[in-house]
């Protein structure tokens, strides 16, 4: 029922005075923040050859010094702060083989490797020497090393002339760039400012001025999973390198080689896998490249300014095509535009911006009898030139429509308590799928136990449990999902690193802390068991925690449930669509108990004090005083030791949770779960973690339509039928208030009265009368539905109740009488019945009733 | 009648001229004469120069005497009549000198009609009747609509002949008409007698009604030009010039206009013209006489001097582009410039012009000290070279092309930002920069001057803006019909209008929900404008230009941008020369500096064309431009006037006082006192001259006119003078909170414990960038002592005088 804490918190890194590693040579790295000890150590992806604590380590600062292992590659990599509390979140920073330095104002050789932060309107200088004629590059890594700065860099040449200067590129993901050859021998002078003066947190960057290799770009960009390829690297002056994937490449996308390691920096650039074919542009004339049929995907360039390049789809008439460019999120630096044209060249379609993306996508139905269309790609604004790649994407739009999914881990690092349970969430974003998700860890230490690893069908989240009995070494742990056919990374949050460095996303440090010594308890009240959630309703949840004397400071909780973030229009967290507390919850600090615990320790003193006066007592008299008064302080200690344990046992350790449901959620049993910080007494400080155990409450929605089966009605050829429609509508967990019950889906000509009931608070019936027309072909009539809207527990949500689903019969009319045979005179000759216009149906009572009005 | 009696008075003056010392022979213009048409008489211009150097008009005194008036007849205006083919000699007598003027006269065997458009369409004109307060109202007047100034003569023509079943001409009884008894008044009309009974205007719409009211034959010559003699004169006060007007057909036929053209002057305190040319001078000083016959505006230039007692000209300087032709104006016009100021006032003024800031007292010292010869021009390329200097000028950029957050987003306003500052910092060339502005496209991302076109409402605005930033022109007149004072019309605007309509915007999806975050876009399959007048396409036209022959499917701005940037262009580097000369004085060279037209001209040509010129072949290096202006003498002038140039505040004789704009007074308040300012809205740290637009919170730069950025104009700029501004430095918070703020300038002078002498002196040189005189010294110490032992009250209080003096807020 009860979790154990932790002794003391993980690690939290605040700064770091670097964030580059040298390649070939050991870099120290400055790490600030708190609870940095014991046993620093760095965890990352870079491979390290040997670490040192530096001497002079505090748990607020503390400095490594890092040495690569040889034949590290340049690039970007994932870093965490390990220590024998746990792991830190995490961070990245670069590896290449320039010297890192904190930023100088003065610089005496290049290349280097500058680290620093701006603040606000802050703009940095620093001043090199140059020759002329001297090749130069100034860059800044600052969005790429999930910064926020969005960096303007200019260099100035002796005279104070501004030679070159440089904004935010989309092509370095909002870094910047300049190159330049220098006019003249003399001082330099680079100045770095954020683009609007207004460096939001965190703003560090890394300035790297001088000589070297770099990539952004990979053409194709992407390659079909299982192929080898050939890729083109774009770097300087859009120059390009050629390098082989290999045709194992696994995940999202991988990293592509360097042609030029050791002369190379910067973050490589991703080469991304794909299920489909992907083809390469062969332009050899103004016809349009012919494709084959769909799905596929075709990486191209728009190689000179005001370039259209066209491909020629084979589609199947009467299907609908999806077809999407992607530039600008590859980091090309074209607005694409997509034009969709018959093969006479007459456009059906055209689309330059698909909602929040400059990436254009079309949806279009392929009318009868077509089979060719031909897909245009340019850019809007007339650019072209190397590094202004795309790819196109043509699906058929059932396909597309493929049952996918994602999952996020909303941290990307979790510590690990000895013999107890850590609570993980892990959210599926669902684009299709809808069935359950298999999670499995690789990486996982030996020992660690995991539960709850399957996302359950419709579910979009679950709260993995951790637990291990003895502690762990530090892992870089990965978390994937399998659902149907498909197997998925699980991902990290990181604006940056996702659109570029993908791989960097999926790591998941685990580490353990040391055996707790604070006994800090958190876990479900008796009153938990058998609750609900009811839909746009509150759900009253108690939490117990246990906190000891002498850690008695304020508890504060988080909740955890397997529901996903909501997001509105804008992109915004909608609190209003999530289970959420409804006020921060917080079990107060409890003054009796601490001033009893203060109390104890003022004893404790005045006994130590007491029995070092009878040591050092001089002489009897003075010996017979010192007793006496140790005598006193004895007592007094056992009185405040009494009064503690009152005081301990008064505490009060229980609060009950309130949580507001929203009115959706799926019918399926949710996990709630609670994260609980024992705080100092300071009220910030972490001093321990806990968790409660998963619970699994089931989802009820408190309105419920229950109908009786209606009886099948005989169509009258006069009058039509009519059919009543009877049921109850049941409230559960406390909903009051009246309920609206409308039916969708009547068949033409069929009209209900009243057309929309509403169910009163103080009633359950209800009642609907289906008219069927004279005219209407006897038969069952499925596809009714009746639901109802309300506001159970007042307040403005509305709550839907399930669409219930009714058929209805209609049974023909009963054949005309046979007609009564007549005395036919001899002379003359019998009728064909046939010829007579035949008899109107007689209408009996019995046949058409009247609807009770 | 009127101009009978006008002209009898008009003779006194001429009477007396008669008398004067002439040099030379009588000028006759035109010198010899052919008439054509036996309605349209010729005149005679009689002129003579004295020998100190005056131009008198005897028009008026002289005598005229045809030899043949069975061809010709002259009468006593020295209008010359043809009668009949052949040739005729006039000969002209006045101050005892004659003249004669051949004349030619050949009429066709057959009388030419009277035409709508030559002679009809000019009286409408003459008499006011297609102004804009009459029936060239855009809905007409009563009813009766005609073209605004007759720029629509097809549309002119039917509705006097057409509208309301031909009620305003009678073809059966001429005078019935209504076009002869309203402007004649003898039906009540609201216009009042336009035109009188018997005068030519009078026959000419009699004639034309009584000949049918034909429509013209479309082999009709056009007018192509008009012509204004003479074209410039220098003259004394109290004389009388008559003016001639004679416009030019396109079969090479000319036709003297003077009495239908439609005259004025620009400065009424110099001249004032009547109704058919002839000006009356009345007072020392220089002005255009702008003439307009049916839409063609000409310009003579009048300057009128004193009579002259001994003026010595100044020799003309040839090192320097700038002195050599204000002082050839100013020998001209008997003016003897100011004499060059001292070194603190050229330091004070030369910074705040150039770096928006005034100097600081080491600044101050350091040059004085300095006894290099050269130390002006040195200190002119030292200020430029800081990074103020980018500051003052990126602000000024950053009012004409309006970049603001009103119009475009944050980050893009930034952006632009920087990219007038790069421009700046790197002396980028004006044709290079115009050029990426007008072309610019995308995101600020991909193209920051892109944020220019964000601005823009519309392709009308955009048109409005780029005309008048990057030509000088204001063009929104010529939206609706041809320009009052100018000679654009509706095919120049919608000419230029087909440069920029392929411009569109589209928001930024890569800025989703940020305020005002576009992308601009060029649709290069837009056609050209159209003509609303028309209904019909106007395809491209340069500015006043002619129509490129331009392919399908590209950028037109790239051939607007490349034509306004070619060194032969009219407009683009005379407008920015004039603009750039008016940050250093204090009108332009022609002013406003942003509304320049053919009947605004410039003060001093020569100087203008001369500027212009070294600036292309300085390939548009403003810096260079600015180094020229600055390091003139012309510039370094003193405002102290000498007897000559009192009157003077146009032609550069010496400074004219004027207001510090409002950043580099608060800037160099701020630096005078030691105290920041912190503007809301703007990155900490800023100082005024910084600032990323007017979109900031100061009182202090709202009142002293700071530009808001919501139009293309210098005039948006307020730099004139009022009573609040005094009021708020007598006491506002600006000076009084920094005068008495423990770490202000008297607070720092107080601590460094100076005697009365030092802290005087360092209190004149951060307030007033000099040192004190004798006589102002004395006045301190005795002020400071007369506090006791109140010093720092003192001090504070010596210091806030200093700062309410004129020697502070203005550039002298």
């Amino acid at each position: 029922m009860c979790a154990a804490s932790l002794h003391a918190a993980p690690p939290v890194v605040t700064s770091v005075d670097l964030r580059g590693l040298q390649i070939g040579k050991p870099t120290t790295l400055v790490i600030t923040g708190t609870d940095l000890l014991p046993n620093p150590r760095l965890l990352t992806t870079a491979r390290i050859a040997k670490q040192t604590l530096k001497d002079g380590a505090k748990p607020e600062r503390i400095a490594l010094e890092i040495e690569l292992a040889p034949g590290s590659q340049p690039g970007l990599e994932n870093w965490w702060l390990v220590t024998d509390n746990g792991v830190s979140a995490r961070s990245v920073l670069a590896t290449d083989a320039m010297p890192q330095t904190a930023f100088a104002e003065k610089l005496g050789s290049l290349p280097a490797s500058l680290h620093g932060t701006i603040s606000a309107s802050q703009v940095r200088e620093v001043t090199f020497p140059g020759k002329a004629g001297q090749e130069i590059i100034c860059e800044i890594e600052a969005q790429r090393i999930e910064s926020k700065l969005r960096p303007v860099l200019k260099l100035y040449g002796p005279g104070n002339a501004l030679l070159k200067w440089s904004l935010p590129l989309t092509a370095l993901r909002g870094d910047t760039r300049l190159e330049v050859k220098l006019p003249a021998d003399g001082e330099y002078r680079v100045t770095l400012n954020d683009l609007q003066f207004a460096a939001p947190a965190p703003a560090h960057f890394r300035l790297k001025i001088g000589q070297w290799s770099y990539a952004d770009l990979a053409f194709p960009s992407t390659v079909q999973r299982g192929a080898s390829a050939e890729i083109q690297l774009v770097g300087r002056d859009g120059e390009t390198k050629t390098v082989r994937l290999p045709s194992n490449a696994e995940g999202r996308a991988v990293p592509a080689s360097w042609a030029d390691a050791a002369n190379s920096s910067g973050p490589q650039p991703a080469v991304w896998l794909s299920d489909l074919p992907e083809l390469v542009e062969e332009r050899t004339g103004s016809a349009p490249q012919l494709l084959p049929t769909l799905p596929v995907a075709v990486n191209g360039r728009i190689s000179t300014p005001g370039e259209a390049d066209a491909y020629e789809l084979t589609v199947q008439p009467e299907t609908e095509v999806d077809i999407q460019v992607f530039a600008d999120s590859l980091g090309s630096p074209i607005d694409a535009e997509l034009e969709l044209r018959d093969p006479k060249g007459a456009r059906l379609a055209i689309n330059d911006d698909d909602g929040k993306s400059p990436d254009p996508r079309l949806t279009y139905k392929v009318p009868k009898d077509v089979t060719k269309l031909v897909a245009v790609v340019r850019d809007v604004n007339g650019n072209g030139g190397p590094r202004c790649i795309y790819r196109m994407q043509a699906t058929a739009k059932a396909a597309a429509k493929s049952a996918d999914f994602s999952l996020t881990m909303i941290e990307d690092s979790h510590t690990l308590q000895p013999g107890r349970a850590g609570v993980l969430k892990v959210e599926a974003k669902r684009a299709g799928y809808d069935g359950p998700i298999d999670l499995k860890f690789e990486h996982l230490p030996d020992g660690v136990k995991v539960s709850g690893e399957k996302i359950p069908a419709q579910a979009t989240a679950t709260l993995l449990t951790l637990a291990s009995d003895k502690p762990v070494t530090p892992v870089i742990a990965a978390l994937k999902g399998r659902g149907k056919d498909r197997e998925v990374p699980a991902a990290f949050e990181s604006a940056q690193l996702g659109k570029f460095q993908p791989w960097l996303e999926n790591d998941l440090a685990l580490a353990s802390a040391a055996k707790p010594e604070i006994q800090f308890d958190a876990g479900w009240g008796k009153a938990a068991d058998g609750k609900k959630i009811p839909l746009a309703g509150k759900l009253t949840l108690p939490v117990t925690c246990t906190r000891t004397p002498g850690h008695d400071g304020p508890v504060r909780l988080t909740l955890l449930t397997s529901q996903a973030r909501q997001y509105n229009a804008t992109n915004a967290l909608d609190a209003t669509k999530m289970l959420r507390e409804e006020k921060a919850v917080l079990i107060a600090e409890d003054k009796k108990a601490q001033q009893a615990f203060d109390a104890v320790a003022a004893a404790e003193k005045a006994v130590a004090a007491a029995e070092k006066a009878i040591t050092d007592a001089k002489d009897d008299a003075a010996k017979d005083a010192a007793t006496k008064k140790n005598e006193g302080a004895q007592t007094a200690l056992e009185k405040a030791k009494q009064a503690l344990a009152d005081a301990a046992k008064q505490m009060k350790n229980d609060v009950e949770f309130a949580l507001l449901v929203p009115a959706e959620l799926p019918e399926i049993p949710h996990q709630i779960a609670f994260k609980a910080e024992l705080l100092k007494r300071d009220g910030r400080t972490v001093e321990a973690v806990t968790y409660t155990t998963v619970r699994e409450v089931p989802v009820v929605n408190p309105l419920v339509l229950k109908l009786n089966p209606p009886a099948p009605a005989k169509l009258d050829a006069k009058t039509g039928a009519t059919i009543e429609l009877t049921g109850t509508l049941e409230r559960l967990e406390g909903a009051t208030g009246d309920v609206t019950l409308t039916i969708a889906g009547l068949p033409a000509g069929v009209t209900a009265t009243p057309a929309s009931v509403v169910v009163k608070a103080n009633d359950k019936q209800f009642k609907f009368a289906l008219k069927f027309p004279a005219t209407i072909k006897p038969g069952d009539f499925p596809g009714l539905k009746i639901s109802g809207t309300g506001k159970p527990f007042g307040g403005n949500l509305n709550v839907k109740t399930r669409d219930t689903g009714v058929t209805m019969k209609v049974l023909p009319p009963d054949p005309p009488p046979e007609p009564k045979p007549v005395a036919i005179p001899a002379a003359t000759p019998a009728a064909k019945p046939a010829a007579q216009p035949a008899a109107k149906p007689v209408a009996t009572p019995a046949a058409n009733p009247v609807p009770k009005p | 009648m009127k101009h009978l009696l006008a002209f009898f008075c008009a003779l006194l003056p001429w009477l007396n001229s008669a008398a004067a010392d002439i040099a030379g022979e009588l000028q006759i213009t035109p010198s010899s004469v052919k008439l054509t048409h036996a309605q349209r008489p010729h005149s005679l211009l009689v002129q003579a120069h004295t020998k100190d150097g005056y131009d008198v008009d005897f028009t008026g005194g002289a005598t005229f005497t045809s030899n043949n008036e069975k061809v010709a007849r002259v009468d006593v205006l020295g209008w010359v009549q043809p009668v009949a083919n052949g040739d005729a000699v006039i000969t002209v007598q006045a101050a005892g000198h004659t003249a004669k003027v051949n004349v030619s006269v050949q009429l066709p065997a057959e009388s030419v009609g009277t035409s709508f458009r030559q002679d009809v369409m000019p009286v409408l004109s003459k008499g006011g009747c297609n102004a804009g307060a009459c029936h060239g109202y855009s809905l007409g007047k009563n009813g009766f609509k005609l073209s605004l100034r007759g720029a629509d003569p097809e549309k002119d023509y039917l509705a006097l002949t057409d509208d309301f079943a031909e009620r305003r001409i009678n073809r059966h009884n001429t005078p019935a008409s209504l076009l002869l008894l309203k402007p004649l008044g003898d039906l009540p009309h609201e216009g009042g007698v336009r035109i009188d009974h018997g005068t030519e205007m009078h026959e000419t719409f009699r004639r034309w009604i009584a000949e049918g009211a034909k429509d013209d034959a479309p082999t009709l010559p056009k007018l192509v030009s008009v012509s204004i003699h003479p074209e410039k004169i220098v003259v004394q006060p109290k004389s009388q010039q008559q003016f001639q007007l004679v416009a030019k057909y396109s079969d090479g036929t000319e036709r003297d206009v003077s009495r239908t053209g439609i005259f004025s002057v620009n400065i009424e305190r110099v001249a004032k013209v009547d109704d058919v040319g002839l000006v009356s001078v009345t007072d020392l000083g220089e002005t255009a006489i702008v003439a307009r016959y049916e839409g063609i505006f000409v310009v003579a230039n009048l300057i009128v001097l004193p009579p002259d007692t001994g003026f010595v000209a100044a020799p003309v300087p040839n090192d320097s582009v700038v002195d050599r032709h204000v002082i050839a104006k100013l020998n001209d016009l008997r003016i003897k410039p100011s004499d060059v100021t001292d070194d603190e006032s050229f330091l004070r003024r030369a910074s705040v012009d150039l770096i928006g800031v005034q100097p600081t007292p080491e600044q101050v010292l350091a040059f004085v000290a300095d006894k290099d010869a050269a130390k002006r021009a040195k200190t002119i390329d030292a200020l430029m070279q800081r990074g103020e200097f980018v500051d003052w000028w990126s602000l000024k950029w950053g009012d004409l092309l309006q970049n603001s957050r009103n119009t475009s987003s944050d980050p893009a306003v930034f952006a632009f930002r920087e990219w007038i500052r790069s421009a700046v910092a790197g002396n980028m060339p004006l044709d290079k920069f115009a050029r990426e502005i007008l072309t610019a496209r995308g995101s600020f991302m991909d193209n920051p001057a892109a944020a220019y076109f964000s601005v823009s409402k519309d392709t009308d605005d955009t048109l409005q803006r780029a005309t008048q930033v990057f030509c000088g022109v204001r063009m929104l007149c010529a939206r609706c019909h041809p320009h009052p004072f100018e000679n654009w019309t509706q095919a120049d605007y919608y000419g230029v209008h087909s440069f920029f309509n392929q411009v569109t915007t589209k928001p930024d999806p890569r800025l989703s929900g940020v305020v005002n975050a576009k992308t601009i876009l060029v649709n290069l399959s837009t056609g050209p404008s159209t003509n609303p007048r028309t209904a019909k396409p106007q395809p491209p036209r340069y500015l006043g230009g002619a129509e490129p022959k331009l392919e399908a499917g590209i950028d037109k701005r790239t051939d607007y941008a490349r034509w306004l940037t070619a060194p032969e262009n009219p407009h683009f580097a005379r407008s920015l020369v004039n603009r750039v000369w008016s940050y250093f004085f204090h009108r332009g060279i022609i002013d406003p500096v942003d509304d320049l037209r053919s009947t605004s001209p410039p003060i001093n040509g020569p100087l203008l064309d001369a500027l212009t010129k070294d600036f292309v072949e300085h390939k548009f290096d403003m810096r260079h431009l600015m180094r020229a202006i600055v390091a003139s003498q012309t510039y370094q002038r003193s405002s102290v006037p000498n007897e000559t140039n009192a009157h003077d505040d146009l032609n550069f004789s010496r400074a004219i006082p004027r207001r510090l704009p409002a950043e580099a007074l608060l800037d160099s308040l701020v630096q005078a006192t030691g105290v920041k300012e912190n503007f809301g809205g703007a990155p900490a740290g800023f100082t005024a001259a910084q600032l990323p637009d007017g979109n900031v919170t100061s009182s202090f730069l709202a009142l002293f006119g700071k530009a808001q950025r919501m139009e293309a104009c210098e005039c948006e700029r307020d730099l004139s003078t009022n009573m609040l501004q005094a009021l708020h430095f007598i006491n506002g918070q600006s000076i009084l909170s920094r005068l008495t703020n423990p770490a202000g300038r008297p607070a720092l002078l107080l601590a460094k414990k100076l005697n009365d002498d030092e802290i005087i002196e360092q209190l004149y040189l951060w307030s007033l960038a000099r040192r004190p005189i004798e006589t102002e010294r004395a006045l301190a110490k005795k002020f400071i002592e007369s506090y006791a032992d109140k010093r720092a009250d003192a001090v504070q209080d010596f210091m806030w005088a200093l700062l309410n003096s004129r020697d502070f807020t203005m550039l002298r």
